[in-house]
C-alpha cells in the first residue's frame, strides 16, 4: 500500500494557509452564535410559558434541524435561496443581498444547525424557573420585560450558556450545509472544516492533519466550557428553603 | 377604608371561577362584600382560599364577576376589565415567600422600586431599602441571600419587599403556618404595626383561631360542597 | 403489517443474501469514472452485464483527482477512467497500475457555457472580465483535471491572474454545470458533452481551445479484485460498439495510443 503522507502533492503547509480558513469559521460560528442566541433565547422562553396547543409542533420543528442531515437542509437552503427562487431574486433585486457563495449564506446555514443546540437548553432552564418567582415580580409592578430580564434569565442563564457554547462549536464545524450553500471559495467561504475537506481531495494529508488539530482544540476547550455551565444537580432553585 | 367615602365597602367582590384539571372539576363561587379592616378566610383544605386571594391580585383571572378594592375596580367581567397584577398595587405574600434566590436581601427588598428593565438602583433608593431593613430589624443581613434565613427572617424581607411599594392592601396567605408559636406571636405584632403604619386593610387566609382573635377580625368562612 | 415485514425482510436478509451469493459465483468488479463519464459508462456497464451475465459492474463516480485519493487511501478499484492523462501519470508513478493494461479511449471538448437565458452572450474569454460577469465556476484545479483544463485555458488567455476574485471553485464537472444550470454562477466550464445534458437550461457561449487537447484515459488497476473480468470490461470501451456508445454521448473517438 502507498502511503500518500509522504508524497504531498503541492508544497509543505504555510500559516496563512490555516489562519485564513479558521478566521473564517470563527467569523461565520461567531455570527451565527448571536443570531441563533437571540432566536433560540426569545423561542425557548415562549414555549416554555406558552399553553398552547400548537406548542409541540412547534418545538418540533425547532428541533428540525438537529436531525435532519445537513446536506438535506443545504438542499432546501438552496431551492428557497437560490438565485432562482422567489426570495432569493427578491433578496438580490432589492437588498442586493446573495446568499449562494457568500459569507450570509455560510451563516446562515451554519445559525440553522446551530439553533436547536440552543434553543433546547434554553427552553428547559426557562422551564425550572419556578413560575412563582415571575408571579412575585408582576405583584411587585415591574413590567415583562423587567421580568424577563430580572429574574427568568438570570436564573436560566447558566442552562443557556451551555447550550450556546454547544451551538456556537457545532457552527464552528458546520460543513455539509455550508458547502451546498455557500461553496468552497478559498479565502471567502472555505471555512476551515471545509478546508480539511479540500486538503483531503487533494491528497495533502499533512496540511489536513495540522488545520483538524487546530479545529479539535478549540472545540475542546469550548467543551469543557459547557460542561462547566451546565448547571449542577443542587444548583440554587426558585422556592425559598 | 374606601377612597369613595362610607357609601362603598373597601371589599366588594362576586368571583366565579371553574377550574378543570385530569383528576377534578373545581368550582369557586364567593361574593364578599365588608368594610371590616381586618379579614379572615377561613375553610378547610382545598375549598379556594388561595385561588381568591391570586384572583385579587390579579393572578388568576376569573371567569365572571367583579372585583373591587379600595374603590378601584381591578376585575369586571361585564366590562372585559382585567387590571395586570402590575397596575394594582396590593401587597401579596405568598405561602412560600418567593423571594429571590439570586439577589441578596437588599436588593429583594428593592425590587419592586423603579429601575430600568436592567435594575439598577439609585442611592436614594438603596437609602430607602436599608430604611424598611432596620423598620424590621434585618439590616445586619442585607448582603447575605435568601437561601442563608430562617423561616422568620425570609418572612420579614418578604413584608419589607411588598411595604416599600406602599401598597393598598394586604394579602397574606396563611404567613404563620411554618413558623413556631414563639415566632407567630412576634409577627402578628409585626404585621398589625405594618398595618397600622400603612393604614391599609388585611385579608389573610388562616387556619389558626388565634389569628381571628389577635386581629379582631372580621371572619369569612369559606365552605367545600360537592 | 405484512408489507413492513417483508420490507425489513428483504433490507435486512434477503438482499445481503442475494449480493453475497452473487459475488461468491459471479464476478463484481469496480468502475471509478470521472463524472463526465457518467451517462456513457451508466449504459456501457449494463451491456457489458447483459454481455457477461453473473457479472457486475459497480460505478463510482467523481472528479478524477478525489477518485485517485480514493484509491491511495487503498480503495479495491479494478478499473479506473480519468478525465485527463495527468491523474493517470500519477496513479502509474504510485505504482497502481497493471502494467501495459493503459489506453487513451475518448477525447472531448472544453466549452464556456451561460444559464440558459443569460444576456448578454459571452463573445470571447475577454468578455468574462466585464463587471456584469459576477461569478464564474471551474472545477478545483487542485483535483479536478476540468478544472486544470480551464486553469489552462484562461491562463492561455492571459485572464487567469484578472477573473481570480470571480471563480467558484467546484468538486466535480457535473456541479459546475449544475451552477451553471441553475443560475447561481454567470458562467462555467465544462465538457461539451457535459453542457449538451442541460440544453435547455444552459448554453454554449464558445469552444476553448486546449494543447494538449482534452484525452481520457483508462487503466486495469493492481489492487481491484476482479482481474479478468476488469479487463474485459477495458476491452469493451475501448472496442467498435464501446467506442459508439461513447460518441453517441457526444465524446470524440481516443486515438489509440499508450
Amino acid at each position: 500500500m502507498v502511503s500518500s503522507r509522504g508524497q504531498t502533492v503541492g508544497s509543505w503547509l504555510e500559516p496563512a494557509e490555516v489562519i485564513t480558513p479558521l478566521w473564517l469559521s470563527l467569523k461565520v460560528a461567531l455570527w451565527a452564535t448571536v443570531i441563533s442566541s437571540v432566536a433560540g433565547v426569545i423561542l425557548g422562553l415562549y414555549l416554555a410559558r406558552s399553553r398552547n396547543r400548537l406548542r409541540n409542533l412547534l418545538d418540533t420543528l425547532c428541533t428540525l434541524p438537529m436531525v435532519l442531515p445537513p446536506t438535506v437542509l443545504g438542499y432546501y437552503l438552496l431551492v428557497v435561496f437560490g438565485s432562482q427562487s422567489s426570495v432569493g431574486g427578491w433578496l438580490k433585486q432589492s437588498l442586493g443581498v446573495t446568499l449562494i457563495f457568500s459569507l450570509e449564506g455560510a451563516i446562515v446555514a451554519a445559525s440553522i444547525v446551530s439553533f436547536p443546540l440552543i434553543f433546547k437548553p434554553a427552553r428547559a432552564a426557562f422551564e425550572t424557573v419556578d413560575p412563582r418567582l415571575e408571579q412575585a415580580g408582576r405583584v411587585l409592578g415591574v413590567s415583562e420585560l423587567g421580568i424577563v430580564l430580572r429574574i427568568s434569565l438570570p436564573l436560566a442563564w447558566r442552562g443557556i450558556m451551555a447550550g450556546v457554547m454547544l451551538g456556537f462549536v457545532r457552527a464552528l464545524g458546520e460543513f455539509g450545509a455550508t458547502l451546498m450553500v455557500a461553496g468552497s471559495i478559498p479565502g471567502k467561504t472555505q471555512t476551515l472544516s471545509i478546508a480539511i475537506y479540500e486538503a483531503v481531495q487533494a491528497g495533502r494529508d499533512g496540511a489536513a492533519n495540522v488545520m483538524a488539530l487546530v479545529i479539535s482544540v478549540v472545540c475542546i476547550v469550548f467543551l469543557l466550557i459547557a460542561t462547566r455551565l451546565t448547571p449542577r444537580r443542587h444548583a440554587v432553585r426558585g422556592d425559598a428553603i | 377604608m374606601s377612597e369613595s367615602g362610607h357609601t362603598h365597602p373597601w371589599c366588594d367582590l362576586y368571583v366565579r371561577k371553574t377550574l378543570v384539571s385530569a383528576q377534578r372539576r373545581f368550582e369557586l363561587d364567593v361574593r364578599l362584600r365588608s368594610d371590616a379592616p381586618r379579614i379572615v378566610l377561613m375553610g378547610p383544605s382545598g375549598a379556594g382560599k388561595t385561588r381568591l386571594l391570586q384572583a385579587i391580585a390579579g393572578l388568576l383571572r376569573p371567569d365572571e364577576g367583579h372585583i373591587r378594592i379600595g374603590g378601584r375596580t381591578f376585575f369586571d367581567s361585564k366590562s372585559g376589565l382585567h387590571l395586570p397584577p402590575q397596575q394594582r398595587r396590593v401587597g401579596y405574600l405568598f405561602q412560600d415567600y418567593a423571594l429571590f434566590p439570586h439577589l441578596s436581601v437588599l436588593a429583594n427588598v428593592a425590587f419592586g422600586l423603579r429601575q430600568g428593565v436592567w435594575g439598577r438602583l439609585s442611592h436614594e433608593q438603596k437609602e430607602e431599602a436599608m430604611h424598611w431593613l432596620e423598620r424590621f430589624e434585618i439590616t445586619h443581613l442585607a448582603q447575605q441571600r435568601p437561601h442563608t434565613l430562617s423561616g422568620g427572617q425570609q418572612q420579614r424581607v418578604a413584608l419589607a419587599r411588598m411595604a416599600i411599594l406602599k401598597p393598598r392592601v394586604l394579602l397574606l396567605d396563611e404567613p404563620f403556618s411554618a413558623l413556631d408559636p414563639a415566632l407567630r406571636i412576634s409577627m402578628r405584632h409585626q404585621i398589625d404595626k405594618l398595618l397600622n403604619l400603612l393604614g391599609i386593610p388585611l385579608l389573610m387566609v388562616s387556619h389558626d383561631e388565634h389569628d381571628r382573635q389577635a386581629f379582631g377580625a372580621q371572619v369569612v368562612h369559606l365552605i367545600m360542597s360537592d | 403489517m405484512t408489507r413492513l415485514f417483508a420490507v425489513v425482510w428483504n433490507l435486512a436478509v434477503a438482499a445481503p443474501l442475494a449480493l453475497w451469493t452473487a459475488t461468491a459465483s459471479g464476478e463484481a468488479i469496480t468502475v471509478s469514472a470521472a463524472a463526465s463519464l457518467t451517462d456513457a459508462f451508466k449504459e456501457l456497464a449494463a451491456r457489458f452485464e447483459a454481455a457477461n451475465p453473473g457479472t457486475t459492474v459497480q460505478l463510482n463516480f467523481g472528479s478524477s483527482g478525489s477518485l485517485l485519493h480514493q484509491i491511495a487511501n487503498g480503495a479495491p478499484v479494478d478499473v479506473f477512467a480519468t478525465a485527463d492523462e495527468h491523474t493517470m501519470d500519477i496513479a502509474h508513478q504510485r505504482g497502481h497500475v497493471v502494467d501495459g493494461s493503459r489506453r487513451r479511449f475518448a477525447r472531448n471538448t472544453l466549452v464556456l457555457i451561460q444559464p440558459f437565458a443569460a444576456k448578454p452572450a459571452l463573445e470571447s474569454v475577454s468578455a468574462l472580465r466585464a463587471p456584469a460577469v459576477q461569478r464564474v465556476a471551474i472545477g478545483n484545479p487542485a483535483s479536478v483535471p476540468v478544472g486544470r483544463y480551464a486553469k489552462q485555458a484562461l491562463e492561455g488567455a492571459s485572464h487567469w491572474d484578472a477573473l481570480q476574485s470571480k471563480l467558484v471553485p467546484a468538486q466535480n464537472v457535473r456541479q459546475v454545470l449544475n451552477y451553471v444550470a441553475r443560475g447561481e454562477v454567470d458562467a462555467g466550464v465544462v465538457y461539451a458533452t457535459d453542457a449538451a445534458l442541460l440544453k435547455d437550461r444552459v448554453k454554449v457561449a464558445l469552444t476553448l481551445p486546449v494543447d494538449p487537447p482534452v484525452s481520457y484515459a483508462i487503466a486495469v488497476l493492481q489492487h481491484g479484485r476482479g482481474k479478468g473480468a476488469a479487463q474485459r470490461f477495458v476491452d469493451t470501451v475501448l472496442s467498435v460498439e464501446g467506442q459508439a456508445v461513447l460518441a453517441s454521448h457526444g465524446f470524440e473517438p481516443g486515438a489509440n495510443g499508450g
